[in-house]
């Protein structure tokens, strides 16, 4: 029992008819442990109901015969039975509704993760502190170390920061 | 004379021809229809409408489809929309007496006679739950069957399958458990 419970929550996470029926499949068909938590066709049976209990049919030809009397049956679609697509379509749907939002899922989850990255990502060897202090630790170029500048003007929070050669 | 050779007869304007079909598929049609909707003067209705439209649409019948499979498509449109217009009725009904609108219930008067449990058991099973556990224990149907009849995809029968088996046992557990 507990076996089966154990499947029937994985059962329940796999968001996809496929996968689903891969897993009944691959394992709840074939285990008769599983097959035991299920009903079986004589269990069904016992409680639907069958050919033998709808009793009486007869008065239901008399009241078709009227209709459908003089009625030659069609060839051109009827409205009803072209719902029978109807399915398909919805099927169709359904994906695009899945795939669009497993698509927003993944944007939020990037956008959350570069939302929490961001304050870490302050730039090579630029350390920016709680004030507007900026320092710069070590700055190469072509290997070699480096000139740097930094010109903060007073009426701006623009920093420029400039590095260059030592000649 | 198989089911082809019947309605080739019934398009050619053998109308008696239509009997014979209906007498071979009205205890099936009906069994599936009260187990859908859970009564007798709906599964009528829907039976006769069902039959009505299977007679008008003959000349669409596909020979490499299966018949049967055919007709309980049309019977199980039929006895959604049959849901669908009792549920809109129950929600103005419920409307008119100011009280809130629960869905249909279970009408438990004549599906299932002399087992009272039945209509309570099936009430647990959506729709579609119910067709593919009658065609799959009454018909012997497989899921690729079932999804010829209900026009999904073989997997989604297996998972509706899935799901009414479960629910029954657990159920039938319950109402065998001692006190």
């Amino acid at each position: 029992m507990r076996h089966f419970k154990g499947m029937d929550l994985f059962y329940r996470l796999l968001p996809f008819p496929s996968w689903k029926d891969a897993l009944l499949r691959g394992h709840i068909e074939r285990c008769p442990e599983c097959e035991r938590c299920l009903a079986s066709r004589e269990e069904a049976r016992r409680i639907l109901v069958q050919v033998r209990d709808v009793g009486d049919l007869d008065r239901l030809w008399p009241a078709i015969s009227d209709r459908i009397h003089g009625i030659r049956p069609l060839l051109e679609p009827d409205l009803g039975l072209e719902r029978e697509a109807a399915p398909t379509l919805k099927g169709g749907w359904r994906l695009a509704a899945a795939a669009a939002g497993m698509s927003l899922a993944v944007v939020l989850t990037l956008a959350l993760v570069n939302f929490f990255r961001s304050p870490s990502i302050s730039g090579g060897g630029i350390a920016q502190g709680e004030t507007d202090q900026v320092q710069i630790h070590y700055v190469r170029i072509d290997n070699e170390p480096a000139r740097t500048f930094i010109f903060k003007p007073h009426d701006s929070d623009v920093v420029i920061v400039w590095a260059g050669k030592n000649i | 004379m198989g089911d082809n050779e019947l309605v080739a007869a019934c398009l050619q304007g053998q109308g008696e021809e239509f009997r014979k079909i209906m007498d071979i598929y009205k205890g099936p049609v009906m069994a599936l229809a009260m187990n859908i909707l859970g009564n007798r003067q709906d599964a009528e209705d829907s039976c006769q409408e069902t039959f009505i439209q299977v007679y008008r649409n003959l000349g669409r019948f596909d020979p490499q489809r299966s018949f049967k499979n055919w007709i309980f498509t049309i019977l199980y449109r039929r006895c959604l929309d049959q849901l669908k217009k009792k549920r809109r009725f129950q929600i103005a009904f419920n409307k008119a007496k100011h009280e809130t609108p629960r869905g249909t219930p279970p009408d438990t008067a004549g599906a299932g006679r002399g087992q009272p449990l039945s209509n309570e058991i099936l009430g647990r099973l959506n729709p579609k739950e119910r067709i593919v556990l009658t065609l799959w224990a009454n018909e012997g149907f497989t899921a690729a069957e079932i999804s010829d009849v209900l026009r999904c995809s073989s997997p989604t029968a297996r998972v509706y399958l899935f799901n009414a088996r479960k629910k029954i046992k657990s159920v039938l557990e319950k109402s065998h458990a001692p006190f």
